[in-house]
This record gives structure tokens, C-alpha cells and sequence, in this order.
């Protein structure tokens, strides 16, 4: 039983992962806590089901143009709400996001309505390891390994290319890198784009995993924030770390409590972090 | 090479500097000197564009400053350490380094080997982390980090603010070597005496204005200034 929820905590938290990478860096970069996280990530989910179901695309050309289109929409709430507010309290953005979250939610309302959608309505039989010890679905399967190529991929782009390094080097300390002659407009665009890649990632892997609300990302947005105060606001290491941590707590909370309560326990973690080492645990140390 | 014309400056609506000129020539080292909140580190900000200007214009080598962006600012040869928070703490030494070098990569690791032996030590922490070094060390690499780009003229902001006394020699000296490969030195430091000594031009600023101004030697033999400025 432990080991099957330490696997579901496993595939929960990579989705959670691939989400909170991307937020951890715009509040590490532009300093305020993008509310639209969540619904950017449905966003992405509605996006593959148009091409998956509606225009009945394959599955990984799908899911290639719901995440350039998700970057889009990202990138294009930067230009029309987030650069105009950018100089004004950290407050103010913050409030504009939850704004651009709930418009979000009522398009993606508008265009696919309040049902439940599935990429494939097939019932998938989960394969049975070790006598019934451990239950695992195909798609889960996948959804472990897109989540791995992703978050290789996100570590090269950071360690290996200019681009990730002046990402990397933003979160640290915007006004160096500015004086660096790194140009902080261009490199902004990028992380947004990043960001929006792995945010519709994380939404079609979930829709996939189960199926599409229109809450779904919303309801996440509790978990993805947690995974990024406990690794470290601007970290993105720290935002992987801390979304296996939330995911597999999440999930084994579930042998102690009743599973009601699992929102609760990213709640706890978030706090008790805070309490104790509020820069996280790969977060740059406050001075 | 750099000529303040006049400038008044500061954050928003409070203006700190009112009216200063002030000039660099090719190959000196020159020191702005003063008591804190003179407004030392706020003239030397306003040469890169990190305060607001109201008024007066910066000359570098024929062009007005105040009207570049930091970019076309670094490729022309100007390059600045701010006092604190100067290296990417969780970046490593040599990737902080490279991105020293983000407006143009040419010859990339001839630059570095120059960098490497002028700061012998951060070869072997090249690749730690750069917010896990001493003071000192970090303060290499933020040097590190200004000069990758061949700088004509290199701006500190007090490059010796909380450093253990056996370090401030050492970044000075420093100083002084950086400056006899070339590059002309403009800084802000609180060491007065020190800095005066191995100025060839000197500053003396108090509440926003230029009270002095003549050799370093001259400064540290005027009566006045030492009264009133370096402590007797």
C-alpha cells in the first residue's frame, strides 16, 4: 500500500514539478506569485484536447502545439497586463494575475463548457506488478517519462546555453544582470515562453493521468505555490525537489488521514517552511 | 575619456546630487572621496544609468551616457562593480564569469585565462558556487566579472566595503595592477587615505556637491581636507 502511494506521490509530483519550475522562476525574476499558474495550465490541457479530440491530431503533435500556444498566451499576458504593472507594487500584479486567472477559466468555460472531458474515453486496464503489490496505468507510464525528458531538458537549457544561465542569473539578482548587459526585456519573454511550455506539460499530463476540468489547474495552484516556497522562491531545482515532496506527501498523507485532507497537507509544508527557513531549501539566503 | 558635465541626479523625486563635474582621463585611477551620504556611490551610479537624472550630461569618448543602454555601454568599454550583492550567489565562478561576457563572446577563453591569472585562487573554485566564498574571494569574481569584457574604463563602488582588513590591501593592489594593463580607474571608497595614496586624481565630496578636487597627493597634504574629511 505505502509503496503504490509513494508511486501515485511520485507521478503527482512530477506534474507538480513541471508547473512549478516555471513559477518559481517568474517570482524569482519579477517578483510577485503568478495566480494564473493554474489556469495557464488548464489552458494547455484545453489546448491539446482541440487538437487531440477535436481535430483529432496524434497525441504528441498535440500536445507540441497546445504548449507553444499555452507560451503564447503567456507571453502575450506579459505584453498587455504583467510589463505595464511591472513598476508599481509587487501587490498590484500579483492581484492583476488572479484577474487574468479568472478570465482564463470563463474562455476555457465559454469554449468547452463546466463537463468533465477525456483525452480517451478507452477504460485503460493497469498493469499488475508483484501479485497485486503495485497498480500502475500506461499512461502513468508515459507520464513519468515525459516528465523526465522534460526536466532533463530544462536542466541543459539552464546549465548548458546562454539563455538558461541569464534565466538563472535574473533569479539571483536583477539589477547585476541588467548591469551585466543582459538584456533583462528579452530574457523576461524567454522565461515566460519556458514557462508556459512546461505549465501546459503539466496540465495534459494530468488531464492525462485522469481527465480535463476547468478547476483542475486552479485547484493545483495551492500545491505548485508549496513546491516553490519549499524549494526556494527563484530556484528552479529547489521548485523539482519541492514538487516531488508535496506529491509524495500529499499521496502518503493518505495512509494517516483521510484523503479530504490532502490539499491540507501542501498547506502545512508551505507554512512550516516558512516558519523555519523561509528562503527554502535551495533558495539564495535573505541578507 | 569620461566627462560629467554638471549633473544633477538622484531616486525619483529626491535629488542627491545637485551639480557636479567631474573627469576621468585615459589611464588614471581617480577617487571620489567623502563621509557617507555625501552622495559618492550615487554619482558613480548615475554614470550607468542606475539613478535618475535630472539634469547634465555624461561625455564617454563622444558620446552622451545618459542616453545609451547598458548593453552598447559595456560594448564600448565601460564596466561597473557595484558594492554589494555583485556576484550570482548560485551561480558558479566560471558562469559568472561567462556572463560577464553575455554581450559578445570573442576570444572567450583568452579573456578568462587573463582573469584567472590575475586572481590566481578562484582557478580552483571555478567550479563552486560563487555565494559560498569568503568576501574576498567573492569580490574576485566580481571583478572578474567586469573585467571579461576588456573594459577601457572600470567603475568600483567601494570595492573594499566589509572585506577583512588583509584583503583590503590586496584588492587595492589590485586595483592598481588592473589599472597598469591599461584600464582607467574611476572609484568610490571609504579607505580615504588609501585610496588618495594610489590615486592619480582625487574627489571630495559632502552633501551632494564637490567641495575638492586636485591630485591624490594634493588632497592628502591639504590641511583642510584632512581636518574635515580623513580624520585629522
Amino acid at each position: 500500500m505505502a509503496v503504490q502511494l509513494f508511486l501515485n506521490g511520485v507521478i503527482l509530483g512530477s506534474i507538480i514539478a513541471l508547473g512549478a519550475i516555471g513559477l518559481s522562476l517568474i517570482y524569482g525574476i519579477l517578483k510577485f506569485g503568478h495566480f494564473a499558474h493554474g489556469d495557464l495550465m488548464t489552458l494547455g490541457a484545453y489546448f491539446a484536447f482541440l487538437f487531440k479530440v477535436q481535430l483529432a491530431l496524434p497525441f504528441w503533435l498535440a500536445f507540441i502545439l497546445a504548449a507553444m500556444l499555452t507560451a503564447l498566451v503567456a507571453i502575450i499576458l506579459n505584453f498587455v497586463l504583467y510589463r505595464h504593472l511591472r513598476k508599481r507594487d509587487s501587490v498590484i500584479v500579483m492581484i492583476s494575475s488572479v484577474g487574468a486567472a479568472l478570465i482564463i477559466r470563463n474562455i476555457i468555460l465559454l469554449f468547452w463548457g463546466p463537463q468533465n472531458k477525456f483525452y480517451d474515453k478507452a477504460i485503460q486496464m493497469p498493469i499488475i506488478l508483484g501479485d497485486g503489490f503495485l497498480r500502475i496505468k500506461e499512461n502513468q507510464i508515459v507520464i513519468l517519462i515525459l516528465a523526465l525528458i522534460l526536466v532533463i531538458a530544462v536542466h541543459l537549457f539552464l546549465t548548458r546555453t546562454k539563455l538558461g544561465k541569464a534565466m538563472r542569473a535574473m533569479a539571483d539578482n536583477i539589477d547585476l544582470a541588467q548591469i551585466t548587459g543582459i538584456n533583462t526585456e528579452r530574457v523576461i519573454i524567454w522565461t515566460w515562453a519556458m514557462s508556459g511550455v512546461l505549465t501546459a506539460a503539466a496540465g495534459i499530463l494530468l488531464a492525462f493521468d485522469t481527465h480535463l476540468t476547468p478547476v483542475m489547474g486552479w485547484n493545483l495552484l495551492l500545491p505548485l505555490f508549496a513546491a516553490v516556497i519549499l524549494g526556494g522562491i527563484g530556484s528552479p531545482y529547489g521548485a523539482m525537489f519541492g514538487g516531488l515532496v508535496i506529491g509524495i506527501s500529499q499521496e502518503m498523507s493518505t495512509l494517516v488521514i483521510s484523503a479530504a485532507y490532502k490539499p491540507a497537507v501542501a498547506f502545512t509544508i508551505m507554512i512550516l517552511m516558512l516558519i523555519i527557513k523561509p528562503s527554502g531549501l535551495m533558495g539564495k539566503k535573505v541578507s | 575619456m569620461l566627462k560629467i558635465n554638471d549633473i544633477y541626479a538622484g531616486y525619483g523625486e529626491i535629488e542627491i546630487i545637485h551639480g557636479i563635474s567631474l573627469e576621468v582621463k585615459e589611464g588614471e585611477i581617480v577617487s571620489i572621496v567623502g563621509p557617507n551620504g555625501s552622495g559618492k556611490s550615487t554619482l558613480l551610479k548615475s554614470i550607468f544609468s542606475l539613478v535618475d537624472i535630472m539634469k547634465g550630461n555624461i561625455d564617454y569618448l563622444g558620446t552622451d551616457l545618459t542616453k545609451l543602454g547598458t548593453d552598447k555601454m559595456i560594448e564600448q568599454g565601460l564596466s561597473f562593480v557595484p558594492q554589494t550583492d555583485n556576484v550570482f550567489p548560485t551561480l558558479t565562478v566560471a558562469e559568472n564569469l561567462e556572463l560577464g561576457a553575455y554581450v559578445s563572446n570573442k576570444n572567450l577563453k583568452d579573456r578568462f585565462d587573463l582573469i584567472y591569472s590575475l586572481f590566481p585562487p578562484l582557478v580552483e573554485k571555478r567550479k563552486k558556487k560563487a555565494g559560498t566564498l569568503s568576501g574576498g574571494q567573492r569580490q574576485m569574481v566580481a571583478f572578474g566579472r567586469a573585467l571579461v569584457m576588456e573594459p577601457k574604463l572600470l567603475l568600483l563602488d567601494e570595492p573594499t566595503a566589509g572585506l577583512a582588513p588583509m584583503f583590503i590591501d590586496l584588492i587595492l593592489d589590485k586595483v592598481v595592477e588592473i589599472n597598469k594593463t591599461g584600464v582607467s580607474i574611476l572609484m568610490v571608497e571609504q579607505n580615504a587615505k588609501k585610496a588618495l595614496a594610489m590615486s592619480d586624481r582625487g574627489y571630495v565630496l559632502a552633501a551632494g556637491e564637490k567641495k575638492y578636487e586636485d591630485s591624490g597627493k594634493g588632497l592628502l597634504e591639504n590641511e583642510e581636507v584632512a581636518q574635515l574629511f580623513l580624520g585629522g
